[in-house]
């Protein structure tokens, strides 16, 4: 027979381990003494349980509200699995604040899909980290080079509105911050005779033409104006759309003024050059060409007839009694003998012809593919012409002038050289000179 | 007599020694050693000098991981995830930290898995005495401070996982 304690106790410990059963938290005041020293050490050892359950029970509370701090039970087997729990998040809540910090290095393991799900998560951060320092390192270089670059840089609106300008940019157009307050537009900045140029080279870069470098007259802030060479290139958005422009410029005007006075130099070195030339190869008094142009082109005539089988007359001439005329009119005279004489010889002459002052008052004429027919014919007409010149000094008519002429084909003499022709037509017109003056004679032919 | 300074070199070159066999044994090889030894060290020396001669040889091989497998260059935070790295990679334990005071530098860390007692019956008493030696040569090499290392929870007394505390010395 079970004494009313013992049957209480009974009763107390099937409340507690009903209660167990239903998540109950049971009521441990106080273990009853009883007799039976069995019952005593099974009711020692349910009171246990309930404590222990208890402690778990409360401890999980804690944890469900979030409370990872708390103090887990000791020595307990029910808490055991959520003490582990709680370091696994204690842990997590570590990572998660190092990963806060930048710590990328981070890992969570044996979690399953939530350590695949967080890591997958830290390497996007570690992705993005790694994006935004190249970021910034190109946010830094970009500004480097928008603070030290010599040449002028801006990023504007696609309508000209500058948004970012460079530091030498500013200075070129004499702008400071304050004049951003109400917005710069860089074409208010271009000359109004190049406006028109600089919207079309900006139409051309939105069809996604090539514009180069352009040239622009700009104006400054206080309306001075400077030669400005630019170049732009559109920038797009995320979506690759339009949105900017980047446009880098030098002022050039000390160049365009260097490049003017170069020119200026290059015209005059040119006309100092070709008066060099002329001087090297023209008379000065008759405006003919010289005895070394004479030479020159001998040499050239003698080679193409060789290389082609043609022929050419040398014509040689001397103004008749010449040192007379300047005895007694003067050389002022004489010279404006030599120069009608040319004048006039020189007009009735083929392009393809030549005359040369030869030496004083001789002259030598090149007729080019001609024969000693023809030759004899040219000489004949020149020194009619010469006959028939009218010259005037001061009003007053000068005496006729007349020349003695020698002519000479290179046909004719062909086992002749160049100084031989020369001697030969020499000798033609000293028998003109013998013969009475005024008057042609050919060089005898070397085929007789 | 004459004492023999441990040096790493004693681990021998385990690749030319064990060409087939390989660097890896098994965690029961490893126990019966630390438990056989303990027994040993218990009945010739008392419980008291056990642990401490177990908690000295923990802390000389804790120095030694430490000098020669990790990188006491990287800031708190980065060491901490690579001694996780390295524990894991040698099958010693899964470490998870739980608690940093940077101020104090003190912190409470779990280790799950623990190759000294995750498994063993529960005997009433924390055994990880290598493993607070071990991490206190860890923590006093990386700092340069002496530190006091307290297991807390234990496999043995009934949990799961095993936390130390980790206390830097005045």
């Amino acid at each position: 027979m079970s004494s009313p304690e013992e049957t209480a106790l009974l009763n107390s410990l099937r409340e507690i381990l009903r209660g167990l059963c239903q998540g109950v938290i049971p009521n441990l005041e106080g273990l009853p003494q009883v007799q039976d020293p069995a019952l005593g050490d099974l009711a020692a050892e349910v009171f246990r349980l309930g404590r222990l359950y208890a402690e778990s029970h409360a401890f999980v509370l804690q944890l469900a509200k979030g409370n990872l701090e708390v103090e887990g039970p000791v020595r307990n087997h029910f808490a055991a699995p959520f003490k582990q729990l709680q370091a696994e998040l204690r842990h997590l809540t570590w990572q998660i604040q190092e990963i806060a910090k930048g710590d990328v290095g981070q890992r969570v393991a044996f979690s399953g899909d939530f350590s695949r799900a967080i890591n997958a998560m830290i390497e996007a951060l570690g992705e993005k980290k790694q994006i935004d320092e190249q970021n910034q390192a190109n946010a830094q270089l970009f500004r480097t080079i928008f603070e030290t670059s010599a040449d002028g840089l801006m990023i504007t609106n696609l309508q000209g509105w500058v948004l970012y300008p460079s530091r030498s940019g500013m200075e070129m157009f004499l702008l400071d911050e304050s004049d951003f307050l109400d917005g710069i537009n860089l074409f208010d900045h271009i000359h109004p005779g190049d406006q028109e140029r600089a919207r079309q080279s900006l139409a051309k870069l939105m069809e996604g033409g090539e514009t180069g470098f352009s040239e622009y007259r700009v104006l400054r802030k206080d309306g001075s104006q400077f030669w400005n060479e630019s170049h732009a290139a559109v920038l797009t958005d995320v979506h690759g759309e339009p949105d900017r422009l980047f446009i880098v410029f030098r002022d050039i005007t000390q160049r365009k003024a260097d490049e003017e006075r170069l020119k200026t130099y290059s015209e005059e070195l040119e006309r100092l050059n070709a008066k060099l030339s002329e001087m090297a190869t023209m008379d000065a008094l008759t405006g003919v060409f010289n005895r070394r142009s004479f030479d020159v082109r001998l040499q050239q005539e003698m080679q193409r007839a060789i290389r082609f089988g043609g022929r050419f007359c040398l014509v040689m001439f001397d103004i008749d009694h010449f040192k007379n005329f300047n005895d007694q009119y003067g050389h002022a005279v004489g010279d404006l003998v030599l120069v009608s004489v040319c004048g006039a010889v020189g007009l009735h002459i083929r392009q393809v012809d030549g005359l040369y002052r030869y030496g004083g008052e001789e002259f030598m004429v090149i007729l080019t593919e001609t024969s000693l027919d023809q030759g004899l014919q040219v000489a004949e007409n020149l020194r009619r012409l010469v006959e028939e010149l009218r010259l005037m000094h001061h009003e007053d008519a000068l005496p006729p002038i007349t020349a003695s002429f020698g002519v000479c084909c290179s046909s004719d003499l062909e086992h002749l050289g160049a100084d031989g022709l020369v001697n030969a037509v020499d000798s033609a017109m000293y028998e003109a000179k013998a013969a009475g003056r005024n008057c042609v004679r050919m060089a005898p032919s070397s085929h007789t | 007599m004459a004492t023999t300074e441990f040096d790493w070199s004693q681990l021998g070159d385990i690749q030319a020694g064990r060409p087939n066999l390989g660097g890896d044994t098994k965690v029961a090889v490893y126990r019966l050693m630390q438990y056989t030894l303990r027994s040993v060290l218990e009945k010739e020396f008392g419980e008291e000098r056990m642990r401490l001669l177990l908690i000295q040889a923990g802390l000389k091989a804790g120095s030694e991981f430490c000098r020669n497998l990790l990188d006491t260059s990287l800031p708190l935070g980065a060491f901490m995830a690579q001694v996780q790295a390295r524990l894991l990679e040698l099958s010693i334990g899964v470490l998870k930290v739980e608690k940093v005071d940077t101020e104090c530098m003190n912190f409470v860390v779990t280790v799950s898995e623990d190759l000294d007692c995750s498994g063993l019956p529960v005997g009433g008493n924390t055994v990880c005495d290598y493993d607070e030696g071990f991490i206190q040569g860890i923590f006093e090499t990386y700092t340069g401070q002496a530190y006091e290392v307290k297991e807390v929870d234990c496999w043995s007394t009934g949990e799961r996982t095993c936390r130390f505390n980790i206390h830097q010395l005045p």
